[in-house]
């Protein structure tokens, strides 16, 4: 990997970190669900965009692990890592379609977002108990205004930023 | 957005709604297990205070359950307010879960 590509998944790493830290003083969207916008979401999806699926996994292993260090409790690692692979996955497999023009960054970022929430929520299933699937439903729909909108952030970002920037 | 878009959209939309048909409406018996362990079971009618060490307090009163107080930084807990059959809140730092179960009919078997 050249240094020149490594600082720069290196600053997405950062800037999704921040996100994150930044979205833990933001209440949640719905009263008592435990549902955040996953703003960090936007730079594994610009880390999809502009560089390989490979890059993007390193990105999301990195803030999954490091962003409950940060802001939370260490137990938050277990919930975050396996939902950000399981939504790295869904958004990669994705991303043919993307190359196609079949789906926009909206569509694989609702994707993500639902896998990264199923996932979460098939965590505290295991670990805590049946009674977690409650939440199914709820957080499943809403993941789709904030997918959407961490979507279009990415899209945004990925027409801004010059192309001489990627991979 | 593009026509892929909307397909995942109505399928998110379709997977949730399916859940939701799965999830018990109703229940008369508090029951609260820490990481899959059941640690307290009673009736809603009963008030009461469960003490749970190093994670907090639920309270049983007028018919409803809550979480009182917890030693998470985030209190998500407290927030979700009265716990039912349909929405049981969780703690998810603590591990704890106060659920709503089916109403057990039968007090007593005769033959």
């Amino acid at each position: 990997m050249s240094t020149q590509k490594l600082s720069r998944l290196a600053l997405l790493c950062a800037l999704a970190l921040i996100a994150h830290y930044i979205e833990s003083f933001i209440p949640p969207l719905a009263a008592g669900v435990p549902v955040k916008a996953g703003l960090s979401n936007i730079f594994t999806l610009i880390a999809l965009l502009r560089f390989t699926k490979r890059d993007a996994f390193l990105v999301t292993i990195l803030r999954c692990v490091i962003g409950p260090l940060l802001g939370g409790a260490p137990t938050g690692i277990m919930y975050s890592l396996t939902g950000g692979l399981f939504s790295w996955a869904v958004m990669g497999a994705l991303m043919p379609l993307w190359q196609k023009e079949k789906v926009s960054p909206a569509g694989m970022s609702v994707a993500g977002s639902f896998a990264f929430n199923a996932a979460q929520l098939s965590v505290g299933v295991l670990v805590i108990g049946a009674p977690v699937i409650a939440y199914f439903p709820i957080v499943s729909v809403l993941s789709i205004p904030t997918g959407i909108f961490v979507g279009f952030c990415a899209m945004f970002a990925d027409k801004r930023i010059p192309k001489k920037n990627s991979a | 957005m593009k026509k892929g878009d909307i397909l995942i959209i109505a399928l998110v939309l379709l997977l949730s709604f399916g859940i939701f048909l799965f999830i018990p409406k109703g229940g008369d018996t508090v029951v609260i297990t820490q990481n899959g362990k059941e640690i307290y079971r009673g009736k809603l009618t009963e008030d009461n205070d469960i003490i749970v060490p190093d994670a907090g307090v639920i309270r049983i009163k007028n018919g409803k359950a809550f979480m009182l107080e917890a030693d998470c930084p985030d209190k998500t807990c407290i927030n979700m307010g009265v716990a039912t059959a349909a929405k049981p809140v969780v703690c998810m730092p603590n591990g704890i879960i106060i659920s709503v179960e089916g109403k057990t009919d039968i007090d007593a078997v005769v033959y």
